[in-house]
């Protein structure tokens, strides 16, 4: 092993080109950046020519007592900055990003912040990220410098008031990526933000205000990616772009009215929350996007009947549509499929899906549950007898605790099918490990294995392996288990969970007769 | 000069590494170094590469071999790989940061560099030095002065400054 020495011979990565020097600084904040100036003469250098200045959020605050403050010195902070992009701008060293969250302007002038915009966009500032550091109901001004800034690719504001300049128009003729959060702006302007940002790829809306009616135009091209979330006053979405790949749409409590997508069979990924979209919306979309693969439904409160049939389909969510009766699924592609409802659980019809796909369903029952709740469980359940496995989080009651005087009349659903199960344990309420178990091996017996997680990442896998692979004799409890210990073994595999691990080796001890029982 | 064979069509080169050892890999894959790919335009099929040593030599084909096989449906798995990859210690990553500089892996420098970035972010100057072996060639004048104007960087306040080398 050769030896740490500082040693001039071993300082190669010093003698790395600059570009790498600046790519790995670059992704450091400026003051880790600018510490290392005090290695040596290269790293010094290195950082002086850096273009990369993350002064970063906290550049202005400090940490007290876990909070972030303000800290008291801004006037030093200020010729801070000003001093590094003076020194940049001396040495004819173009500053491509910069980073840095400022105080509001009640409590720092926001000439300064107007200043080090102008420097950075005649610099010819490629990705610049400002934000304001206290969010209030007010917006602090932009310089109309600002939006000349050709070279721009990626924006990234907070805490700002977008105004159209006066003088000239939008020039964001290279903005790729944009970025608005609590922000305030008009129709007018995203018109014209439309009309100049032709190669804008990625468009994010967080929390602005100012818009009660979104257009985004077909003549943006490049458009892949849009993110709107919790806009308060909008009421109406219409989404032009014509290579839309991706759109995330939440709105902030069912403000949102109307949605309208309209790009050319080119979606794949679609999030909607808390909209109000019908059945016959839903229809028309899935009709017109048949390349649709994510699709993740939430507080969609007018649905009553979903019915997709699609290829392409691999992930699927549905939760809180607590008005939903009906789910047709046939999606041969289907990977992934998630389900988060109170009682009313919908009625499931898996026709077609893959033999991979992973089931993720969340409960949260208050209610107590009736030989109803159980019945249309076991029906849901049954459509994943081909899936390759079940991950249950149950808050409440015992949701997956069938009482025995129930199970009479209910068929096991899993029956004959290997599930592997994963079970998110510390959410059950006043049952046991063992009921819970007990259960399961009822609905699934011929269960593959068994995980489940509790508090704090504990989580433990059981696995059964069966000698024998004939479904003959199922094992309706822990007491047929052990009937059956020369056919089969039961492996513990290395758990966290040692309480858990205790508790079933407590039973499983109950006899030697168990035979092999072996611990992974 | 070894003799490229053609095993199910794909082209084969040998990497030979500093101490000698050679290992056969793919053409396909190993042209997403840009230094393999100018020497196999100029017809070479067996590389030498001196200045890369053994052990490092094997992560790196191990490495071109994951990214090799890139789908639009196996990112989340290259991701994962990633992360572990990166799971070395700081004389690893400097081998691997040089020898990828050397065979111009794009993708593994900028790995790197962020694995680099991530472990030394609030590592006082003194650690950072001997993780890199980066010898001082500043007078006491000198480094005074430099320090005097980054003081505002070498405060410590209340961040928590990592002063070990590991």
């Amino acid at each position: 092993m050769k030896e740490q020495r500082v040693d001039e011979v071993e300082d190669q990565i010093s003698k790395l080109p600059e570009p790498i020097l600046h790519h790995f600084m670059g992704l450091l904040l400026a003051k880790d950046a600018a510490r290392m100036s005090t290695l040596s003469k290269t790293w010094y250098a290195a950082w002086s020519s850096l273009p990369y200045l993350n002064f970063g959020d906290r550049f202005f605050y400090r940490e007290v007592r876990g909070r972030w403050i303000l800290s008291e010195n801004i006037q030093e902070l200020v010729h801070i900055v000003d001093q590094t992009l003076a020194n940049r701008k001396k040495h004819k060293i173009s500053v491509q990003k910069f980073w840095l969250k400022v105080p509001s302007s009640y409590r720092m002038s926001s000439s300064y912040v107007h200043n080090w915009i102008k420097i950075l966009v005649t610099s010819n500032i490629k990705e610049l990220i400002l934000k304001v550091g206290e969010s209030d109901s007010s917006f602090d001004s932009l310089p109309e410098e600002l939006f000349v800034a050709e070279g721009l690719n990626i924006l990234n504001l907070r805490g700002f008031k977008l105004e159209l300049p006066l003088h000239h128009g939008i020039k964001f003729s290279s903005l790729r990526n944009l970025r608005l959060t609590d922000t305030y702006l008009d129709e007018k302007l995203v018109q014209d933000l439309c009309a100049s940002c032709v190669c804008l790829e990625k468009l994010r809306l967080s929390c602005c205000r100012g818009l009660a009616s979104l257009q985004i135009a077909a003549s943006l091209l490049k458009l892949k990616t849009v993110w709107l979330c919790c806009l308060p006053e909008l009421q109406i979405v219409d989404i032009a772009a014509p290579y839309l790949e991706n759109v995330y749409i939440e709105s902030q409590l069912w403000n949102l009215q109307v949605v309208k997508i309209t790009c050319s069979k080119s979606l794949k990924t679609l999030y909607i929350v808390d909209v109000y979209v019908t059945d016959g919306w839903l229809k028309d979309l899935l009709v017109n996007q048949p390349k649709l693969e994510c699709l993740s439904l939430s507080g969609c409160l007018k649905l009553q009947a979903i019915k997709i049939s699609s290829d392409r389909l691999k992930y699927l969510a549905l939760s809180w549509c607590l008005e939903l009766i009906d789910v047709e699924l046939e999606t041969p592609n289907l990977t992934h499929f998630r389900c988060e409802c109170d009682e009313n659980l919908p009625t499931l019809k898996l026709m077609k899906a893959s033999v991979f796909l992973v089931v993720e369903l969340e409960f949260s029952l208050t209610n107590i549950l009736d030989s109803h709740w159980y019945s249309v469980l076991m029906k849901f359940l049954g459509n994943f007898k081909q899936s390759k496995a079940i991950k249950l989080d149950c808050c409440g009651k015992n949701g997956i605790v069938i009482p025995k005087h129930m199970r009479e009349n209910l068929v096991p659903p899993l029956y004959g099918t290997n599930t592997n199960w994963h079970i998110i344990f510390n959410t059950f309420g006043d049952c046991s490990l063992m009921d819970i178990l007990d259960s399961l091996l009822w609905i699934s017996p011929q269960i593959d294995t068994l995980t489940f997680v509790r508090e704090s990442n504990l989580n433990s896998t059981l696995k059964f392996i069966y000698e024998d692979a004939s479904a003959e004799g199922c094992l309706n409890s822990w007491n047929e288990l052990f009937d059956y210990r020369r056919r089969k073994e039961l492996h513990l595999l290395a758990g966290d969970d040692e309480e858990a691990i205790a508790d079933i080796e407590k039973l499983l001890m109950v006899s030697l007769l168990f035979g092999a029982f072996k611990e992974v | 000069m070894a003799s490229s064979s053609k095993t199910e069509q794909k082209k084969m080169l040998i990497l030979k590494s500093s101490e000698e050892e050679e290992f056969e890999i793919e053409e396909s894959i190993a042209v997403q170094s840009g230094t393999i790919k100018n020497m196999v335009e100029d017809d070479f099929t067996l590389i030498p590469l001196p200045n890369v040593d053994t052990e490092t030599l094997i992560k790196i084909i191990k490495y071109m071999k994951k990214h090799g096989e890139k789908t639009k449906s196996n990112e989340k798995d290259i991701e994962e790989f990633d992360k572990e990859f990166v799971k070395k210690s700081f004389t690893e990553l400097k081998e691997l940061v040089l020898a990828a500089n050397y065979l111009h892996i794009t993708s593994l420098i900028d790995l790197l560099c962020q694995a680099f970035a991530d472990r030394i972010k609030n590592k006082s100057v003194k650690a950072i030095r001997e993780i890199f072996g980066i010898p001082n060639d500043f007078t006491p004048e000198e480094e005074a002065e430099v320090y005097e104007q980054h003081k505002w960087a070498h405060e410590e306040g209340k961040e928590h400054i990592d002063h070990s080398a590991y």
